[in-house]
């Protein structure tokens, strides 16, 4: 299993760490993810861009009432893609994977 | 990209933290209107009782039903991923066996003064909120501990005033958790 470079970055990691607890149609609001993470807003909605490009998260944004809202997803594709990377994290410990 | 097997434990440790972050989130978040609506519940049954004692014969039966069924929306609603994988039914199955323990608590330890049932449930409620502390985060653990405090410190120094105090202390006091939880889920 080979490694994914763009979701192995730390910030990204966590992001779809983070996406990946959700059930699979579930969003995270921008705001929370980035507690969550602890990311500042430029950097979070920097890593978001990339993983959006990759086609790994869907970025939606909307109006709530009046207020703007900023909510994230993971595509089946960044589901995917993230759990790959897992496995290959694992086989790395079980002596399996690159070193 | 070459990683050593310190750097892969690294990254699964974060991976970790942040999976165990993110369900306390979402757990706390939904929990929040759960304690809502039954602070309310508790506050009103409570007041009611202050007011017109014998009404807890009918009242509380009516705020057990109509509170459970409530419940069981919510949870289904803040956390889609039970639906349809039995969750709903584990969470009614675990309300039918609170409510059948307490119940035969209540029938051996016959009878029980007014004011021993009022003091019992709550207490019952907190300790599984305890347990749930235990398993899920802090906050129930700690909303479990000071709420049996509050209201064994009610049942011993209340006097005649004890429904009042579990109105405001234990049913506003679940209210407030609430809004804790809503605050730290955000």
């Amino acid at each position: 299993m080979p490694a994914n470079e763009i979701i192995h970055q730390s910030m990204r990691l966590k992001i779809m760490a983070a996406l990946n607890v959700l059930a699979p149609d579930a969003h995270l609001e921008f705001t929370r993810l980035k507690e969550l993470i602890g990311a500042t807003d430029g950097n979070l909605g920097a890593h978001l861009d990339t993983l959006e490009k990759a086609g790994y998260v869907v970025i939606e944004k909307l109006f709530v009432g009046k207020r703007p809202q900023t909510r994230v997803k993971a595509t089946r594709a960044g589901r995917r893609a993230f759990a790959d990377h897992v496995t290959y994290l694992r086989e790395i410990l079980d002596g399996g994977g690159d070193a | 990209m070459a990683l050593d097997p310190k750097e892969a434990a690294a990254s699964l440790d974060d991976i970790a933290a942040i999976e165990r972050r993110t369900r306390q989130a979402l757990h706390y978040s939904g929990a929040s209107d759960i304690f809502f609506l039954w602070g309310a519940l508790t506050f009103a049954g409570h007041l009611l009782n202050w007011f017109v004692p014998r009404s807890g014969f009918w009242v509380w039966p009516a705020i057990d039903i109509g509170g459970f069924i409530i419940t069981v929306a919510i949870m289904l609603w803040r956390f889609p991923h039970m639906r349809g994988r039995g969750g709903g039914l584990r969470w009614i199955s675990s309300y039918l066996a609170f409510l059948v323990f307490g119940g035969l608590v209540m029938v051996e330890l016959a009878p029980l003064t007014i004011r021993q049932q009022q003091v019992f449930w709550p207490t019952l409620v907190m300790f599984a909120y305890v347990l749930a502390g235990i398993w899920i985060g802090r906050f129930f653990l700690v909303i479990g501990v000071t709420a049996t405090i509050l209201v064994l410190a009610g049942y011993y120094l209340a006097g005649d005033l004890f429904a009042l105090w579990l109105a405001f202390v234990f049913g506003g006091g679940l209210i407030a958790g609430g809004f804790w939880l809503r605050r730290s889920a955000a």
